[in-house]
């Protein structure tokens, strides 16, 4: 007994699932829907008046081609809209477009391990002016860490501006407020601060090494300032394209 | 961009750090010689403006605990009259300070001051 309602339950709800399209569909649409319409006309969706007034004259259809998903979106090709020349521009493009992607490729790789690089030169040189100018043991173990971390920072990101600057533009971009435009005035600040950096501190590493006592604190304060603010910028350029 | 562009904005940095790396960033030398220095008087000025930065006590910057320059005699460790050959003719040599080689060292004219004190026998005052 208990099988045989089993069975009864199951074969409901199969043909309740058959049978429920059909009537959401017959309840979504309406009488009118059944009389004849015309394609194309924006008023498609409105209840045409009963069938025994005159009929409605069709509206011109706006165009010969059925209306359907094959068209171009962008237009027609410029290669096919005119000669070899066009072509050929369209292959240079092309070209120029991938060399850009590869080379901005390199780009992005290099600016990731600046990125590191500053990162550990900050933290180094930020246990460097302790020890150094912050009541440290003022031994200066943290020195050669320091200048050679910079070294290869500076390096880095010569290289990463280097490679961004070669990359080449094969279509003009508008000036718009983008990740892009983020990026590049992340990137512009990032190399300012950088500037910066070498400037004092080459200016206070010679006058280090002069014995010249005069003001050298205050100019390691500020390139340690800069030093953050720098990675700063480079963290800002870096997570301009995670959104 | 023209490669003329791009040279130029790769090479601008070099161009401009060109004049830093030839200024000079020590202090200057002695405006006159004195013909009879004393440690007090005239070396102990010379070695605190190029020496006693890492050379005092303690020693700082990774020099070498085992003497300081900003003393006369013998304190804690020994001072700059026990080291007196030695630290002469370092400077006299250019190899101390560490800048002497960019021409950041001690002038002509501290150099003459400390062999007029070391032909005088190193007075301390």
């Amino acid at each position: 007994m208990a099988q045989i309602s089993q069975r009864l339950l199951l074969a409901t709800i199969f043909v309740a699932v058959l049978v429920a399209p059909g009537v959401t569909r017959a309840q979504a649409s309406s009488p009118a829907d059944t009389a004849p319409q015309t394609v194309g006309t924006p008023t498609s969706s409105v209840p045409l008046p009963p069938p025994s007034g005159p009929l409605p004259i069709p509206a011109p259809a706006l165009s010969d081609k059925p209306a359907g998903l094959d068209f171009e979106f962008f237009g027609p090709d410029d290669a096919s809209r005119s000669g070899p020349d066009s072509a050929a521009k369209v292959a240079n493009a092309s070209e120029l477009s991938q060399k850009r992607r590869h080379r901005l490729g390199i780009h992005q790789f290099l600016g990731l391990t600046t990125w590191a690089f500053m990162g550990a030169s900050c933290i180094v040189g930020q246990l460097n002016y302790n020890d150094l100018y912050g009541g440290g043991s003022g031994r200066g173990n943290y020195q050669l860490p320091h200048r050679l971390l910079v070294y290869s920072t500076a390096g880095l990101f010569t290289a990463t501006g280097i490679y961004s600057l070669l990359a080449p533009q094969p279509y003009k971009k508008p000036l718009k407020f983008d990740s892009g435009l983020v990026h590049r005035i992340a990137a512009i600040g990032a190399t300012a601060g950088m500037v910066a950096e070498v400037v004092l501190g080459f200016i206070t590493a010679r006058t280090a090494d002069s014995g010249n006592s005069s003001g050298i604190k205050q100019m390691a304060t500020i390139h340690d300032a800069v030093g953050w603010t720098t990675f700063g910028f480079m963290t800002a350029a870096g997570t301009a394209w995670l959104f | 961009m023209s490669k003329m562009d791009t040279a130029f904005r790769v090479f601008l940095p070099v161009i401009l750090a060109w004049p830093l790396a030839t200024c000079s960033f020590g202090k200057p030398d002695l405006a006159t010689v004195p013909a009879h220095p004393t440690f007090e008087a005239d070396v102990r000025p010379l070695l605190e403006d190029h020496c006693v930065l890492c050379h005092g006590y303690p020693a700082k910057r990774g020099a070498p605990t085992s003497f300081r320059l900003d003393v006369y005699a013998a304190d804690v460790v020994p001072g700059a009259y026990d080291e007196r050959a030695r630290f002469i003719r370092s400077i006299q040599s250019d190899k101390m300070p560490p800048s002497a080689a960019w021409g950041d060292g001690v002038g002509p004219n501290g150099k003459t001051m400390l062999q007029n004190w070391a032909t005088d026998g190193y007075p301390e005052q």
